[in-house]
């Protein structure tokens, strides 16, 4: 059986070689998605981490267990310690440090040396962990191994702060009153060291021992021996153990199971109460919210790839069985029971199917390298490669690829293996309609599509509150594209043979007899090509509103993220506020040297800008209105921000002109016309976050200004999303600083191309500036373009392209060498009658215009139509709370030319292939082979 | 119009095959007289199709030359032995020939396009006249696949005929016929060089049609055994 499988595929090796090309390909991407997701999730949730390091300046894992144990009678201090190792193993994540900080309350000490200055102060004995590797000495040394001295002074180092808030001097012994060790002998410390937190080492010291101001870090293992074990009872200790959990060790499948034993320690464990509530938490709650978005919408995305790969092996494998069908219906009339016919059928897919898993899978390890490096449909970056690992999960999904190919090919050998020639020859006498045709498929399908279309077009706004607040979607959103395409194009197929019918009578005068062949063959036999058409339809279009979508959506968020940062860079420094004797502010603000700016050769232009989001305008009695309130130089300002046309009544640089024309102007939004009737002349009084006021003139109403959003999104804890007004007021700079003085204001700079964050940077730090708000528009552009669930999405999108473009290439390549085969003889007819190559050329080339063409032209409509229509609507799916501007369809030729370019070069390869087949073609031997 | 329609000097055709040279034809001369029904017959392997072929100018003798009508083949392009099929020469082949996408009609119909004839009410009768005279006047709008293997086979007679070829080439085309058929195509060939002065030349190893021919050629690996 074996042999006639292997023998009977030999034969039919280039059908044979398609269908593993389909195998590899369904496989590959199959096991591609969980692969990719799994990669993308890991490198989110190392993103999320990372940005809470930049952000917070902490470790981002951290469980810590505090306890106060007076008289540690219990031995809740050695239990503590323990339970600490163990969390680790519980969390099944790696150590990266464990702390253990232990103190004994403070207590009075008194000072060997008698100094005028000497007064009574309290100081607490304590000791850290690893002290010695982390301390950084600025004087005198570290406390000795066995920690003490010769004098039997317990030898400790005191933080800076310590030292002189203290008063405190580096060689000094002090005499704890109070405090006996356990067999009752007095207690005496010598300062031997004066130590800082070294800024390189960032996350050792939990609190900051320029804070710690009483604490004498001794040395932990004689801490140890003097004051826990059986004799801590005599002591008040406070402990605080940290487990710094080795983050880059956890992986996106651990999360749950970290999740569900956070839960467990701070809940259930008996250590609930020392258990303080890890802030990682929050850090994997954004991360699962992301992650359930990204799931979805990559799941669905990837839903009409895979069963076009589906029915592509559908296609072929019914195609090859319909070669073979005399074959099979011969074995039948000879008496072959249909099991062994349809055994050999199935041998052979699982043949096809093994090899297959065998190439597909680890292609798909190489899909998902591509995925992750998509930086734009049809555009790859493999700098910022994924880690690619395979788990059970991908061992699941090919099982499942694997079992929808071997049905994919045996189905038809079912079908076929029913049918003996007897049958076969009743068969092909009859021409049948298509079950769609019959069935109205292509008008049902393009209803639904409608009707999804207007549904979600009325409840657009809907939506995007349902995606902020986490909810799935109703799938019809998403399918109903795939849904119009599809139906779109079978309505195609309706209505091609009546155009060729058409353009037949309009040219039949002038038509020779390769053309007359070329247009009854389609008119009569044009069925066959049927799906074949499909496909290139679907992949022309599916192609063009894929291209559309995956630009749009990233054009958006980058012109978004754009319109938020406001200008290229915006630093605002930290203004130490003055106070009078007695402590009060003043509301008056040390200003930092603004010269230093000048020095800043990465900008081209830099102007100052008054920000506020804390002002607000008064409303009755008590009321207020909170509003974000800025000061501009209007020139300057215009110079580095931009309105994108549109979306304003009038164009952005007429309103700051407005604006520069009164000297006590002040744009608003827009909300304040509609929601308070303000009107344009109208005076407006508001105040500054200090409370200070000072009263303009309305010129105009704005929609949108740079960085200002007219609506948040609020998503209340029951899940439910609202949304509230923002309210803007800009008043020129110099007529708020000649009304309030100068307050802190922002600097904003226009950067030169080349500018790097790193030249930022050194700036900063060159000039030791203390920085409250930091906007870097082009990091910011980085993270938007490199964010999972867009990066994924022009994965997906590109990758689909791909697949289908080669998948139809393919496939229209073995449909148009069956169909050169099949009419082998009938060309050899054409041509000892006298037909010349090139009429026959001419011939195919016609035949090739009717489907192929014709298809293509139907897919660049459909695919318009389709981009019109649905992009916007698949666009509202990604909303974040962070879109400001109104989304716009996006299209840029060069993706279409790309596009076109891709299936020009498939249609021209296939062509090329074909005319060789042809011209190889001996005409006395296709006209043997039709006597055989 | 010289009364000799294909007249061959001394054709051979050699074969390259791994054992060297195979020569399927060893010198064949012949003359064939306008509107005359020859019948080339030999056994499977003989050279039979080799030497239609040749004289069809679909395949070129490794020596010797052929004439058509007084023309000597070799003077001629392809462009112009293209021509000349499509004009002067007609086929009849032994397996179904029929254009599937086209009906019986219009596959009669074909042979006149190709040879450039005006499709019009005059040619149309043609096509009625010739489809009538193999005997299938009641089925022409009939797709190929509608029909049987004889009728088949006579549509495509009636296809060879319609474009008023001077030579119809006919290679086994009874192979596939019930002997009743096979008799009734052949008479058909032969009324067409009575009633259109054509020359019909058919290969065929069947004794039982021998009868009808006017002329017979035998030949045996490769050589003229008669005449």
């Amino acid at each position: 059986m074996l042999g006639i499988m292997l023998q009977k595929m030999w034969q039919k090796k280039w059908m044979n070689l398609s269908l593993l090309l389909g195998c590899v390909l369904l496989i590959a991407t199959t096991v591609s998605f969980p692969l990719y997701q799994k990669a993308a999730y890991d490198r989110m949730l190392q993103d999320e981490f990372t940005k809470y390091i930049a952000s917070e300046g902490r470790w981002p894992m951290i469980i810590r267990m505090s306890a106060n144990c007076n008289k540690d009678k219990k031995g809740t201090i050695g239990k503590v310690t323990n339970y600490s190792k163990e969390i680790y193993s519980l969390l099944g994540a790696g150590e990266y440090l464990t702390l253990y900080y232990y103190s004994i309350f403070r207590a009075p000490v008194k000072s060997d040396i008698n100094r005028d200055d000497a007064s009574d102060m309290d100081l607490s004995l304590s000791s850290m962990s690893d002290l010695h590797e982390h301390a950084k000495l600025i004087n005198g040394d570290m406390y000795s191994e066995d920690g003490v001295d010769e004098d039997g002074n317990i030898e400790v180092i005191v933080s800076q702060a310590t030292l002189v808030s203290r008063g405190l001097l580096l060689g000094e012994t002090l005499k704890f009153d109070r405090l006996k060790t356990a067999d009752g002998k007095d207690i005496r410390i010598r300062i031997v060291g004066v130590f800082t937190k070294d800024e390189q080492d960032k996350f050792y010291f939990q609190e900051n021992p320029e804070n710690l101001y009483e604490s004498c870090f001794m040395s932990p293992d004689l801490f140890n021996e003097m004051f826990l074990g059986d004799k801590s009872e005599g002591y008040n200790i406070n402990i605080d153990v940290y487990d710094l959990i080795d983050y880059e060790s956890v992986t996106a499948s651990m999360i749950s199971n970290i999740n569900d034993q956070t839960e467990y320690l701070c809940n259930k464990s008996a250590y609930k109460s020392v258990i303080k509530d890890p802030a990682y938490q929050s850090i994997l709650e954004e991360y699962e919210i992301k992650k359930v978005r990204i799931s979805a919408t990559l799941l669905i995305l990837q839903i009409p790839v895979l069963v076009l790969l589906a029915a592509f092996l559908l296609m072929i494998s019914g195609q090859m069985y319909e070669m073979e069908r005399n074959e099979i219906s011969v074995i039948k009339s000879r008496g072959s029971y249909r099991g062994q016919i349809l055994l050999l059928y199935i041998y052979q897919g699982l043949f096809l199917t093994i090899l297959g898993a065998v190439i597909g899978i680890p292609l798909g390890g190489l899909f998902s390298r591509i995925l992750g490096s998509t930086r734009n449909f049809l555009e790859f970056d493999f700098s910022s490669s994924l880690k690619i690992t395979y788990t059970t999960e991908t061992l699941v999904y090919a099982l499942i690829a694997m079992t929808v190919t071997l049905l994919s090919i045996s189905i038809p050998a079912i079908k076929h293996s029913k049918v003996s020639i007897v049958h076969l020859k009743q068969q092909k006498a009859i021409k049948k309609r298509s079950l769609w045709e019959i069935l109205f498929l292509d008008i049902i399908l393009i209803g639904v599509s409608l009707y999804g279309f207007y549904t979600f077009n009325k409840r657009m706004k809907d939506i995007s509150t349902t995606v902020l607040s986490g909810q799935k979607l109703d799938p019809l959103l998403y399918v109903s594209s795939s849904l119009f395409i599809v139906g779109m194009g079978l309505f195609f197929l309706r209505i091609q043979p009546l155009l060729v019918k058409l353009i037949y009578l309009c040219v039949r005068k002038i038509c020779g007899p390769a053309g007359y062949i070329s247009f009854m063959e389609n008119i009569k036999n044009g069925r066959k090509m049927q799906l074949i058409m499909l496909f290139l339809i679907m992949t022309v279009s599916l192609g063009m509103f894929h291209a559309t979508v995956a630009r749009t959506i990233l054009e958006n968020a980058v012109e978004n993220t754009d319109y938020r940062d406001g200008a290229d860079l915006i630093i605002k420094e930290n203004w130490p506020a003055i106070t009078d004797q007695s402590g009060v502010p003043t509301g008056q603000y040390m200003e930092p040297d603004y010269n230093k700016y000048a020095s800043m050769d990465f900008a081209n232009s830099y102007t100052k800008v008054f920000y506020d989001d804390r002002a607000f305008i008064k409303q009755g009695k008590t009321g207020r209105l909170s509003v974000t309130l800025m000061g501009i130089h209007t020139r300057e300002f215009g110079q580095m921000t931009f309105i994108r046309q549109g979306i304003n009544p009038k164009q952005y640089y007429e309103y700051l002109n407005e604006l520069a024309a009164v000297e006590d102007g002040v744009l608003l939004s827009e909300n304040f016309m509609s929601k308070y009737d303000y009107k344009v002349g109208d005076s407006i009084t508001f105040n500054n976050s200090d409370g200070t006021s000072t009263t303009g003139t309305i010129v105009d109403f704005v929609s949108y200004f740079p960085t200002y959003s007219p609506t948040v999104t609020v998503i209340n804890p029951d899940g439910s999303a609202t949304t509230e007004d923002n309210f803007l007021v800009v008043a020129q700079y110099a007529r708020l600083k000649k009304q309030w003085g100068v307050k802190p204001y922002e600097i904003w700079a226009d950067l030169k191309e080349d500018a790097s964050p790193d030249a930022v940077y050194d700036f900063i730090e060159k000039n030791n500036m203390k920085i409250k708000r930091y906007v870097n528009k082009s990091e910011d552009i980085e993270n938007t373009m490199t964010d999972p669930l867009l990066q994924g999405t022009n994965g997906v999108l590109t990758m689909g392209f791909v697949v289908t473009l080669l998948l139809c290439g393919v496939g229209y390549l073995i449909y148009w060498i069956m169909s050169i085969r099949e009419r082998e003889l009938i060309f050899g007819v054409l041509r000892a009658c006298g037909l010349h190559k090139n009429e026959i050329v001419h011939l195919l080339v016609n035949e090739q215009i009717f489907s192929g063409l014709f298809s293509i032209l139907a897919g660049i409509g459909i695919g318009y139509l389709t981009s019109r229509m649905f992009v916007p609507m698949l666009q509202t799916s990604y909303a974040t709370s962070e879109q400001v501007l109104p989304m716009r369809l996006i299209t840029r030729a060069s993706d279409l030319y790309r596009l076109y370019g891709i299936i020009a070069a498939v249609m021209f390869i296939s062509i090329f292939v074909l005319i060789f087949i042809l011209f190889s073609m001996n005409v006395t031997k296709a006209l043997k082979l039709g006597e055989e | 119009m010289s009364d000799i329609m294909i007249k061959t000097n001394n054709i051979k055709r050699s074969f390259q095959t791994p054992a060297g040279p195979f020569w399927a034809l060893k010198g064949i001369d012949m003359e064939i007289p306008a509107g005359t029904f020859a019948i080339l017959k030999g056994r499977s392997g003989s050279g039979k199709t080799t030497l239609m072929n040749i004289i069809n100018s679909l395949d070129d003798p490794t020596e010797g030359e052929v004439f058509i009508d007084g023309v000597n083949l070799k003077d001629l392009s392809d462009k112009e032995r293209e021509n000349l099929r499509r004009t002067k020469m007609g086929f009849v082949f032994q397996s179904v020939s029929l254009i599937p996408s086209l009906n019986a009609f219009q596959n009669v119909e074909f042979s006149m396009r190709m040879a450039g004839m005006k499709i019009n009410r005059e040619s149309q009768k043609r096509v009625e006249d010739c489809l009538k005279l193999v005997g299938l006047g009641n089925r022409m709008n009939h797709m190929s696949a509608e029909m049987s293997g004889g009728e088949q086979q006579r549509v495509a007679i009636a296809r060879s005929l319609a474009h008023h070829p001077g030579i119809i080439f006919a290679d086994e085309p009874t192979a596939e016929l019930d002997s009743a058929m096979a008799v009734k195509v052949t008479e058909i060939f032969k009324e067409m060089t009575r009633r259109e002065g054509i020359t019909v030349l058919m290969t065929t190893h069947d004794v039982g049609l021998m009868g009808a021919a006017d002329m017979l050629i035998e030949l045996e690996n490769g050589e003229r055994v008669n005449g």
